[in-house]
């Protein structure tokens, strides 16, 4: 793991939005429900690391992020940065302990004020965090655009004037302005074309090594965390399910959820015509989870203990990972592509994307 | 030789908006044949969706003009159809699968009836009651405008025909009981197990998956000839989107019906299609079979494209971008679109737009599904880092 | 190698005004004719006699005279001057059509911004919010023409009381129009944005809240003068208000009069004129509210403005980012679906 203090540590993390309640479910006082977004994440980042998180939706990585900046209430668990706890922190301090974190949305569209021009949405750091106003805040603007590849005379333009690379390229500048220790990067090549996801990656790595920061990478896109993370952690329904460097982990995955990832993604090479992907089921829903390992209703690999009993994060024998699999150790050399099937299923025998019949090769 | 389905002729549209006009696709030329399916690949900006929508003539008139060219669908140019004969192109004649389905499903009525209404429509086809193109290859006939309305006709004819009223009544009783048991195949045609539990849920109900399976359903129960898939999985989750992917590669085999699928994803391309074509700017300047373009690609767009998506680690050092921008479509450059960011570019690919002629020089150029290229130095290309 | 760049001119806000309404036909003409009544307006206040011949119950030789050269509008049974009392009724009117609507904005806006901002439950804002929501509903529930009407009973006749009367029957649609738009903006993600700067609470809401929660209000509110003065007029048809005949002619006090006394059914004229000034007026601010939805949002102003191609490459040699024309971005309500391929794909 990382040495020396690490920049942030997520201790027990765990987020729970509560399901409004009808009169009737109040009155029959069965307990309330709620939505485990995250459920127990403990995490570090390390000074000048990248940190990849990878999920799909309900896996609870954007609701981690947004916790990470404070702009969720943790429902229990920790937050320290630098040693410190700063769970807790409230009022003035915590408007000054922001600029350490700062935070790059999604959504390129909404994450801009359209009402306001570009150098007042991107030094409304500066203004909040240093008191700077007017020509200063613009010259300190003027100054950072660059960096970002943003040419010096578009201060005075709107963001509905910008290209979508441009607008996450005024968000990157924005999170920028207050130097901060560490960004999170939520979902930054969602909305891009592939040649300007490039660029922005680029750019990323550039600045991190140019400024020393951290980053929290936030993605569904595997192949930004290939190129930009340092560790990646993969989250399934608000769980970590596998934790590790990120070549090793990309290159042999042990978790079958990672596995079923990784299959997943589209290659562009013209014999996939013929796989057909075998992990079937739809994501299930945050409420009323089942007990038991949450991926087995949909694993290729499922035994009994499985559906009983929720494995826990664990180290594996031998190498820098963590895996949350009761098989880890059985499953750990079979390679992803074993979930793609090169003969076409029959069309009414075995619906396509269910689980394989166990007399295949898997292990059983 | 069997005829296309569809055969777009160079065919342009042009948006006219208050900051000027937007040349979205320009002399654009495809055919598809049944059971073959056709992709087409490019960023944002490229026109692809532009092409798709005005396939079956669903943009916004107004604002979108078609500049020229011709849409023949099964031997009728739809450009010239008018426009109130358009409905009935649409549906069983053109099918069209979007990128949303949360918003391409009314969010109102539930799965049975969404199903049904196709269902129904294609039943009113079967039938007689709605003109559209009946049986396999006769072509309708607009040319002959509808009977003017006279005063004195409209007087003494009745407005709902005879019969009409015991027909519909009949319709909605079949509505219950002949259209569930057709429902319910079409949902096993997708992949869903366990049909009856969906039936009576709202789209927002059910997963992104689900949804889109449904509007593929929706689709296919139109039995339509030409089925037009705009970005179906790119709103999807990755183990989600694999498993669409792979249902629809299944039923390209079962169903007949031509398809274009339009996406920006290359790897999703290369799954599902036969023959690629890669737009830039409002362009086509790539085409060919899929194995062929991605192996040995004939435009610096599309190598350049190919080479873009990442692939390696930190430590390899950069990924590989493209310079500069996609251009402002109301002010394109001048001959071939790529030559501000082309590293092959010469004087001459500043004057007049390379045609997407073959890269096999000897080859007829009127041979369908031949590897073509919209380059001057195609044969270079390959020579490119 | 760049391509070239199509740049903005820097239009001056003067420009973009004058080439949005140009554009828009309908707002130019209600803004037109806005202006005409404000300029009318001002030389009936500061010198009427240059445009008003006689005074309000000056009485002339002509009675009951139909419209003519000498009287455009006619006169009544003791010859007074119809189109006189309309003019002099114009400053009146006008400054009661602002005076409700700006204070029930500025009252009811008020509150609705708390209403809407500040109603975490279980914090001192969350009641202050669920209170005034609740006092809101109770005078939502009141038939507003009535309750006004009752309290002018209370508050007595004239101007004055009617103007407040009407004001307090007013503020609460305005409390439901900006809590509803505090509401939809509060969760946008620039408001999460700014809270990660580190802006304050109340800074958020002055600075991001306010801004984009204005421009629709504002629209409402032009329409709204409209509709307060149509009410003021209906009040005073009932025959509580401004006292007429008298000095201070008002256009609703007039059509009550000439009606109840009897004198329209057989000389129209006498109603037709300040009837159609009342209607003159509420069109010109329907029509000017409808454009300034417009001017007011940035994003459809700019798509009006015309661009010049800069043919100099940005300073930075690889700027990858391309500073597009208007209609070529994602969220630009003029462009038509399907031009861009937005690629927001998740």
């Amino acid at each position: 793991m990382t040495e020396g203090t690490p920049l942030l540590e997520m201790i027990d993390l765990q987020k729970h939005f509560p399901i409004t309640r009808s009169l009737a479910d109040q009155l029959s006082r069965r307990p309330a429900k709620a939505i485990h977004a995250v459920d127990g994440v403990s995490l570090t980042v390390g000074p000048g690391e990248t940190l990849g998180l990878i999920g799909e939706s309900g896996s609870g990585k954007t609701t981690l992020g947004w916790m990470l900046a404070r702009l969720h209430e943790p429902t229990s668990g920790s937050i320290r940065f630098e040693g410190q706890d700063v769970t807790h922190l409230k009022g003035k301090a915590l408007r000054t302990w922001r600029r350490n974190i700062q935070i790059v949305f999604q959504d390129p569209v909404g994450s801009l004020d359209p009402r306001l021009r570009v150098w007042q949405i991107v030094g409304e750091p500066i203004r909040a965090q240093e008191g700077l106003r007017g020509k200063k805040v613009r010259d300190r603007v003027r100054a950072l655009l660059p960096t970002v590849g943003l040419p010096v005379d578009c201060l005075d333009q709107y963001p509905h004037e910008f290209s979508g690379g441009g607008r996450q390229r005024l968000s990157l500048a924005r999170a920028l302005s207050v130097s901060p220790r560490l960004i999170v990067l939520d979902e930054p090549t969602s909305a891009l074309d592939v040649a300007v996801q490039a660029q922005i990656l680029n750019r990323l790595v550039e600045l991190q090594r140019s400024r020393g920061m951290a980053y929290v990478l936030i993605t569904h896109n595997v192949a930004a965390v290939r190129f930009a993370a340092d560790r990646v952690a993969v989250m399934y329904l608000g769980r970590i399910v596998e934790h590790g460097p990120v070549r090793a982990l990309l290159e042999h995955p042990v978790h079958p959820y990672t596995k079923a990832l990784l299959a997943a993604v589209p290659v562009p090479d013209a014999s996939r015509r013929r796989t057909r992907y075998r992990i079937g089921g739809d994501i299930p829903s945050l409420v009323d989870l089942p007990p038991g390992c949450r991926f087995a209703p949909r694993c290729p690999f499922v035994i009994d203990r499985c559906r009983v009993e929720d494995p826990p994060l664990l180290p594996m024998a031998g190498a820098d990972r963590l895996v949350a699999c009761h098989r880890a150790e059985e499953v750990r050399d079979i390679a992803p592509e074993s979930l793609l099937a090169t003969e076409p299923t029959p069309g009414t025998g075995t619906p396509a994307g269910s689980v394989p019949p166990s007399s295949e090769s898997l292990p059983m | 030789m069997t005829e296309p389905v569809i055969d777009v002729q160079h065919l342009s549209i042009t948006y006219t908006v208050g900051a000027g006009t937007f040349y979205a696709v320009s002399d654009v030329s495809l055919q598809i044949y049944p059971g073959q399916v056709v992709g087409i690949v490019g960023e944002t900006g490229c026109g692809k969706s532009t092409l798709a929508q005005a396939i079956p003539r669903l943009l916004p008139e107004p604002p979108a003009t078609i500049g020229g060219g011709e849409i023949i669908f099964r031997g009728t140019d739809l450009v010239k159809v008018p426009k109130r004969q358009l409905p009935m192109v649409r549906g069983t004649g053109i099918g069209m699968i979007f990128q949303e389905p949360l918003n391409s499903l009314n969010p109102a009525y539930r799965v049975f009836d969404q199903i049904a209404e196709s269902i129904r429509i294609r039943h009113y086809r079967d039938m007689g009651w709605v003109k559209s193109f009946q049986g396999g290859d006769v072509p309708f006939d607009y040319s002959k405008p509808a009977a003017p309305i006279t005063v004195g006709g409209s007087l003494t004819k009745s407005i709902i025909p005879d019969g009409a009223v015991e027909e519909a009544a009949r319709d909605r009783l079949r509505t219950r009981s002949e259209f569930r048991d057709e429902v319910l195949e079409y949902l096993r045609l997708v992949r869903i197990n366990d049909p009856e539990t969906i039936l009576n849920l709202y789209p927002h109900e059910l997963s992104g998956g689900m949804r889109q399976r449904i509007m593929i359903a929706m689709a296919l129960s139109e039995k339509p000839s030409l089925l037009i898939a705009d970005e179906p999985t790119s709103a999807l989750d990755v183990t989600i989107q694999a498993q669409v992917l792979t249902l629809m590669k299944e039923l390209i085999e079962e169903v007949d019906a031509a398809i274009l699928f339009i996406s920006h994803d290359l790897g999703v391309i290369a799954e599902t299609a036969d023959e690629i074509g890669v737009m830039y700017a409002g362009r086509i300047v790539e085409y060919g079979p899929v194995a062929e373009v991605f192996r040995s690609p004939r435009h610096p767009y599309t190598k350049a494209l190919l080479k873009a998506a990442p692939s390696k680690y930190k430590s390899e050092g950069p990924l590989d971008s493209i310079a500069g921008s996609v251009p402002n479509l109301s002010r394109p450059p001048p001959g071939c679109r790529f030559n501000p960011r082309c590293p092959l570019v010469k004087d001459i690919c500043r004057g007049e737009h390379p045609p997407l002629a073959p890269i096999d020089k000897t080859a007829n150029p009127d041979t369908p599904g031949i590897h073509r290229s919209a380059c001057y130095f195609a044969d270079e290309v390959p020579g490119l880092p | 190698m760049a391509a070239p760049i199509l740049v903005a001119k820097k239009d001056g806000p003067l420009s973009v005004f004058w080439r949005v309404l140009r554009a828009n036909p309908l707002s130019f003409i209600g803004f037109l004719m806005v202006a005409i009544l404000g300029v009318t307006a001002l030389i009936v206040v500061v010198d009427p006699n240059l445009i008003i011949p006689y005074g309000p119950l000056q009485q002339t030789v002509a009675r009951n005279a139909s419209p003519s050269l000498q009287h455009p509008f006619g006169t009544d049974n003791l010859g007074r001057d119809i189109y006189s009392n309309v003019m002099l009724a114009l400053p009146l009117d006008l400054g009661i059509g602002f005076a409700i609507a700006g204070s029930a904005l500025l009252i009811g806006g008020t509150l609705g911004l708390i209403a809407g901002f500040y109603n975490t439950p279980g914090t001192i804002g969350g009641w202050t919010s669920v209170s005034i929501m609740r006092v809101t509903d109770i005078f939502l529930s009141f038939p507003s023409l009535i309750l006004a009407l009752a309290l002018t009973r209370v508050l007595g006749l004239g101007v004055g009381p009617t103007v407040l009367a009407i004001t307090i029957t007013w503020w609460p649609f305005y409390v439901r129009l900006v809590r509803g738009e505090v509401l939809a903006v509060k969760h946008l993600p620039y408001v999460n944005a700014a809270r990660a700067a580190g802006v304050t609470e109340n800074r958020i809401l002055l600075r991001h809240v306010l801004r984009n929660v204005l421009e629709p209000t504002i629209v409402y509110f032009t329409l709204d003068i409209g509709t307060v003065l149509v009410t003021y007029s209906t009040i005073g048809f009932i025959g509580v208000a401004s006292k007429y005949p008298g000095p201070n002619p008002e256009w609703g006090a007039m059509l009550a009069f000439y009606q109840q006394t009897g004198s329209s059914n057989v000389y129209p004229w006498l109603v037709i004129a300040p009837g159609a000034a009342i209607f003159v007026t509420v069109l010109a601010f329907s029509l000017l509210g409808d454009g300034l939805r417009d001017i007011l949002d940035p994003r459809t102003r700019r798509a009006f403005v015309r661009g010049t191609i800069a043919h100099e490459p940005p300073p930075e040699a690889p700027a990858p980012l391309a500073v597009a024309s208007e209609a070529v971005t994602d969220s630009n309500p003029v462009a038509p679906v399907g031009i861009i391929d937005t690629g927001t794909r998740s």
